[in-house]
C-alpha cells in the first residue's frame, strides 16, 4: 500500500505518529482561523437593537462601497505591480546570472524586511513629504515642484510596494533556485538564446510561484494597514482597512460596522485564495527537484552586466540608502527638521541615550524577539506537517486545510486583533495581558506565509523520492524527517526567517492586544510618532535596522548549509 | 470531507461555547464599592495630612500595582509617576494610548469582565464616556475645592487644562502671522494642518464664538470649516501636527496644544503662538477612580497626589494647572472659552458626525 490516504477523508483514526500528527495539526489551525472568524461574522450583524444591516448602512453611507472598493484595488494592484515585477528583477538577477557582489545584493534586497511598517511608511515621509521630504527639497531645487508627494495614492503605491519588495524576492529566489538548471542548458545547448530560455522556460517553470506570489502581495496590499492610516487618510484616500480604523476608534465602538468593512474584503481575498488553489496544484511538469544530478549554472549578463548594475544600484541606493540616511540624520537632532548643513554640523546624541536607558525601547524588543522566535517556530513546525497533508496525501479534507489555512489572510490584521481580544477576554485561558495573546495573534496570521512557502517548497520534490523511502522500507515519520524536511529546508528556513522578521514589525493586531509591559516595537514606534518624539524614534529604528540587519546577513549567508544548492 | 467539517466546526463551537462563559484574568469585575467607599468614610473628617497618612498606610498593605491609563505623553507621564514614587515609595503601572485608544480598552474590559485600570487620566470628551457606562466610583478628595468649577464632576475631576492654540512656523510667516481665527482657516490653503478628532476644539468655536460672538449661522461656520479642510492636510496626533509644521512642512496648526509647542519651542524649534488667536479653546483632562479598582487606598492617595503635589510638576511641564492655588501655565488675560459638558455628553454624536463630515471633504483627492 502507497503511503498516501486515496479516496479516505483522513486516515482511519489509528493512533500512530501520522494520524496523531496530523489530526493535533488540522485542529489547531482549524480552530485558530475558524473561531475569530465566526466571532467576526457574528459581531456584524449584532447591533445594539438586535440583529440586523445596521452596520452595512454605516458602513456604506458616507464613503460608498464602489469608492472603497475602487481604491483599494488600484492601492493593491499597483503595490502588487511595483513589488512583483522589482521582485521578480531581482531575484532572476541574483540567483540565475552572474550579477557581480550577489552575496551583497541579495542582502541589502532583503534587509528592509526588517523595517515595521510604520518605519519604513515614516522614513519615506522624511523623503517624500511634498515640502520637506529630502528627494523633493533637491527635486524642487532643480524643477520647481514635488517629484513625489507621499500622501497621495501614487505615495501609497510607491511606499506600499517598495515595503513589499522583500518578501517578493525571497519567494521567487528560493523559487527560482529549486528550478532544475539541466533544462535550461539543454536548451541553451540546442541553440536557444538566454532570452528565449527566460520566457519560454525559467519564467512558466516558476509560474505556480510567481502567482502565488502576486496573489500574496495583492492580498497583504488590501489588508495593509501603516500606509493607509499614516499616509492614506492625510490623502483623503480611503480603503477598507483605514476605514475599519477609524470604525474602531469612534465612541461607541462600531464593530458592527467594521465587520460590515471587513466582509467585501474577505470576499476579494477568499477569490485570491480559490485562484491560488486552481492554479498550483500539484503537476508533475512543475516537479523539478528530483532524484536527478544538481548543478548550477548562471546566464551570462554580458552587454546587460553594466544596465543591471545600474538598476540594482539605484534601487538600494532609493530603498535602502537614502531612508537610512535620513532615519540616521533625524536621530541626530533635538527635533524632526528638513536637512540642512547646519544641523548636521550640530547632532546630539541624546536620543540614543534615551533608547539605550529607556526601560520600553529596551523592553519591547525584548518582547519583540521572543514573539518572533516563538511565533516562527510554532507556525514552521506546523507548516511542514500541513504541507505534507496537503500536498501529498489524496486525502479529500486536504483542500479545506489548504483553503483554512489560507483564511487569515482574509482577515485583516486589526480585525483580527480586535477579535482575539474580545474572544480571549472571555475563554478562560489566562493569556490575556500576556505575550501568549500576541503569540496567538502572531501564529495565527502567519500561517498562511507558512503553509505557502512549505507547500512550494513541497510542490517542486517529485512523488518518485517519496515512493522510493517508502520502498527502502521507510515509515511516514521517517520520511517526513529524512527525505521531506531536508529538502524542503531552504523554503522552511526561509518561511522561518520571514515570520520571524515580520513579526518584529507587526502592528495591526499588536496595537489593540498589547498591555503595559507588553509592548512591541512598532506599537512603540507608532506610539512615538504620534506624541511627537520623532528623533527618538528615528535612533530606535537605527538602532534596530543595525541589528537585525546583521542578523539578516548571518542568516542568509549560512542558508546554504541546509539546502541541496549552494550558489 | 463532510466528516472533517464536522469535525471542525463541532470543535470550534465547543470553543465558543466554553468562550461564551464570563471570565476574567484580572478582578473579579465585580465593583468593590464597598472597599473604595469604606476607606473613604474612614478618611471622613480627617485634615488633608492625617488623611494621606492614613492612605499611604493603607496602600503600603495592598499588593496590587497601581495600573494608570493615560492619554498624557510618556515623558511628561513618567516624571509624575517618578514624583510619585519618591513621595510615597509606591511604583505605578502605566499604560500609555491616545484618549480614544484608552477609552476603547476601559470599554472592552469592562464588557469582559476585566479590570486593566485602577485609575484613568484622560480627556473630557473619553472621562464623559467611561463615566456614562458606570465605571467610575464618585470622587471625593479634600482638594476639589481647589479645582476649576467647571472642571469639578461627579466622578472624575480635571487635573490640568489642555488648552487649542494656532501655532505656526516663525521661519516661514513670522511677519504675517494670524491675527483670528478666520485668518487660521482661510489664509493658509495647502499649507496648514487640522486634526482628524478635535470635534470638539470645532464645536466650541462653532458654538461660543462664530455663532455667539461673531453672528454666523451655524451653517456659515461650519461651511468655513468645511472650507478650510478641503485645503488642509488632516492628521492624527497632536504633536505629530506641531512637530511637522516646526520642520516646515506646515505653515500654521489649527488645534495644537499649548503645551506641546512650549516643549518644542524648548527644543529650539522655530514655533510660535503668541501673539495668541482668541479664543484660546480650553479642554480638562481629568483623573477618576475605576469602580472595581484592586487598590482602592493606592487609587484614592494618587487621585490626591494629581490634584495637589502633582500640579507644580505639571506646571514645569507646561501644562495649565486645573487647580487655582497653584500659579503657571497659560498666563492670564488671555479670552478663552471651555468646551461644554453637552458637547462630549448628549451633543457628542452630533458634532462628531458634523466634524467627520467637514474633515472627509476634498476639493480633489490626491492622485
Amino acid at each position: 500500500m502507497a503511503p498516501v490516504f486515496r479516496g479516505r477523508l483522513l486516515p482511519r483514526l489509528r493512533l500512530d505518529t501520522r494520524g496523531v500528527v496530523i489530526a493535533v495539526v488540522v485542529a489547531i489551525i482549524g480552530y485558530l482561523v475558524v473561531v475569530p472568524l465566526a466571532y467576526l461574522v457574528w459581531q456584524t450583524f449584532r447591533h445594539e437593537t438586535g440583529f440586523g444591516l445596521e452596520g452595512f448602512r454605516q458602513a456604506y453611507e458616507g464613503t460608498g462601497l464602489g469608492s472603497l472598493v475602487g481604491n483599494s484595488l488600484l492601492f493593491a494592484v499597483g503595490a502588487t505591480a511595483v513589488a512583483v515585477v522589482t521582485g521578480v528583477v531581482l531575484a532572476h538577477l541574483v540567483t540565475r546570472t552572474d550579477l557581480p557582489l550577489r552575496g551583497m545584493v541579495s542582502g541589502t534586497v532583503v534587509a528592509p524586511i526588517v523595517l515595521p511598517g510604520v518605519l519604513h511608511t515614516i522614513a519615506w515621509v522624511f523623503l517624500a513629504s511634498p515640502r520637506t521630504g529630502l528627494i523633493n527639497t533637491i527635486w524642487n531645487a532643480a524643477a520647481g515642484q514635488p517629484v513625489l508627494d507621499v500622501f497621495s495614492m501614487t505615495g501609497m503605491i510607491v511606499v506600499e510596494g517598495l515595503h513589499s519588495v522583500p518578501l517578493a524576492f525571497l519567494l521567487m529566489a528560493a523559487a527560482f533556485r529549486a528550478v532544475d538548471p539541466g533544462i535550461e542548458e539543454a536548451a541553451l545547448t540546442e541553440g536557444a538564446t538566454p532570452r528565449m530560455v527566460l520566457w519560454r522556460i525559467t519564467l512558466p517553470s516558476v509560474r505556480p510561484a510567481l502567482l502565488g506570489v502576486v496573489l500574496l502581495m495583492m492580498i497583504r496590499s488590501l489588508e495593509a494597514f501603516e500606509v493607509p492610516a499614516l499616509l492614506g487618510i492625510p490623502a483623503r484616500r480611503w480603503v477598507f482597512t483605514s476605514r475599519i480604523w477609524s470604525a474602531l476608534r469612534g465612541y461607541p465602538l462600531r464593530l458592527d460596522e467594521a465587520g460590515a468593512l471587513s466582509i467585501p474584503l474577505l470576499g476579494l481575498t477568499l477569490v485570491g485564495v480559490i485562484l491560488l488553489r486552481r492554479f498550483t496544484t500539484a503537476r508533475a511538469d512543475f516537479q523539478t527537484v528530483t532524484g536527478g544530478a544538481r548543478r548550477a549554472s548562471r546566464l551570462a549578463l554580458g552587454r546587460w552586466r553594466v544596465p543591471a548594475i545600474g538598476v540594482v544600484a539605484l534601487y538600494l541606493l532609493v530603498t535602502v540608502v537614502l531612508p537610512l540616511a535620513m532615519l540616521g540624520y533625524v536621530s541626530t537632532q533635538p527635533y524632526y527638521s528638513a536637512p540642512s548643513v547646519e544641523a548636521l554640523l550640530d547632532p546630539t546624541l541624546e536620543n540614543y541615550r534615551r533608547v539605550f536607558g529607556g526601560d520600553d525601547s529596551i523592553r519591547a524588543v525584548r518582547n519583540s524577539i521572543i514573539l518572533g522566535v516563538g511565533s516562527a517556530s510554532a507556525v514552521m513546525a506546523m507548516s511542514a506537517v500541513a504541507a505534507w497533508f496537503v500536498v501529498r496525501s489524496r486525502a479529500r479534507g486536504r483542500g479545506l486545510v489548504d483553503g483554512l489555512g489560507g483564511v487569515p489572510l482574509v482577515i485583516p490584521g486589526l480585525v483580527a486583533g480586535l477579535a482575539l481580544l474580545v474572544l480571549y477576554l472571555r475563554v478562560p485561558l489566562p493569556i490575556f495581558g500576556t505575550l501568549w495573546i500576541l503569540g496567538v495573534a502572531y501564529v495565527t496570521r502567519y500561517l498562511p506565509y507558512g503553509l505557502r512557502s512549505a507547500a512550494s517548497a513541497m510542490y517542486q520534490i517529485g512523488d518518485d523520492l517519496e515512493e522510493a523511502a517508502f520502498v527502502a522500507g521507510a515509515s511516514w515519520w521517517q520520511t517526513m524527517r529524512l527525505v521531506h524536511v531536508p529538502l524542503m529546508l531552504p523554503g522552511l528556513g526561509i518561511g522561518w526567517i520571514y515570520i520571524f522578521l515580520v513579526s518584529m514589525r507587526e502592528l495591526s493586531s499588536s496595537i489593540l492586544l498589547y498591555s503595559p509591559g507588553r509592548e512591541v516595537v512598532a506599537v512603540l514606534i507608532m506610539d512615538q510618532w504620534l506624541g511627537g518624539r520623532i528623533p527618538e524614534l528615528a535612533a530606535l529604528g537605527v538602532v534596530m535596522v543595525v541589528a537585525l540587519a546583521g542578523f539578516t546577513s548571518v542568516m542568509w549567508l549560512s542558508r546554504s548549509r541546509f539546502g541541496p544548492v549552494s550558489d | 470531507m463532510r466528516r472533517l467539517a464536522v469535525m471542525v466546526v463541532a470543535f470550534s463551537i465547543a470553543s465558543c461555547a466554553t468562550g461564551g462563559g464570563e471570565q476574567s484574568t484580572g478582578g473579579d469585575g465585580d465593583p468593590s464599592p464597598s472597599t473604595v467607599a469604606s476607606i473613604t468614610a474612614e478618611l471622613e473628617g480627617l485634615d488633608p495630612f492625617a488623611r494621606k497618612a492614613r492612605l499611604a498606610e493603607i496602600a503600603a498593605t495592598e499588593t496590587e500595582t497601581l495600573t494608570l491609563y493615560t492619554s498624557m505623553n510618556v515623558d511628561d507621564s513618567s516624571v509624575i509617576l517618578d514624583r510619585f514614587e519618591d513621595l510615597y515609595g509606591i511604583e505605578v503601572e502605566l499604560y500609555r494610548a491616545s484618549a480614544s485608544a484608552v477609552l476603547q480598552r476601559v470599554l472592552q474590559e469592562a464588557d469582559a469582565g476585566f479590570v486593566g485600570s485602577d485609575v484613568v487620566a484622560v480627556g473630557s470628551a473619553e472621562m464623559t464616556a467611561i463615566d456614562e457606562r458606570g465605571l467610575l466610583h464618585p470622587i471625593s478628595s479634600p482638594y476639589l475645592d481647589e479645582i476649576v468649577p467647571s472642571g469639578v464632576f461627579d466622578t472624575w475631576a480635571a487635573v490640568y487644562l489642555n488648552v487649542f492654540v494656532a501655532a505656526w512656523n516663525l521661519d516661514l510667516i513670522a511677519d504675517r502671522p494670524p491675527e483670528t481665527w478666520e485668518d487660521v482657516l482661510v489664509d493658509y490653503p495647502g499649507r496648514l494642518a487640522m486634526e482628524v478628532s478635535d470635534f470638539d476644539w470645532f464645536a466650541a468655536l462653532v458654538e461660543q464664538y462664530f455663532v455667539a460672538e461673531l453672528g454666523y449661522t451655524e451653517e456659515e461656520a461650519i461651511d468655513l470649516f468645511a472650507a478650510a479642510a478641503s485645503g488642509a492636510r488632516m492628521l492624527e496626533g497632536h504633536s505629530l501636527m506641531v512637530e511637522l509644521t516646526a520642520a516646515g512642512e506646515f505653515d500654521v496648526v489649527a488645534s495644537a496644544y499649548q503645551h506641546g509647542v512650549e516643549r518644542f519651542r524648548a527644543s529650539g524649534a522655530p514655533l510660535a503662538w503668541e501673539p495668541a488667536v482668541e479664543p484660546l479653546v480650553v479642554r480638562p483632562t481629568g483623573i477618576g477612580v475605576h469602580r472595581s479598582t484592586d487598590a482602592p487606598a493606592t487609587a484614592l492617595l494618587f487621585v490626591d497626589f494629581m490634584l495637589s503635589e502633582a500640579q507644580s510638576t505639571l506646571v514645569e511641564l507646561h501644562r495649565t494647572p486645573a487647580n487655582q492655588t497653584i500659579e503657571g501655565g497659560i498666563p492670564p488675560g488671555y479670552q478663552t472659552i471651555v468646551v461644554g459638558a453637552d458637547i462630549v455628553g448628549e451633543d457628542r454624536g452630533r458634532w462628531e458626525g458634523l466634524y467627520e463630515q467637514v474633515s472627509r471633504q476634498a476639493a480633489e483627492p490626491s492622485p
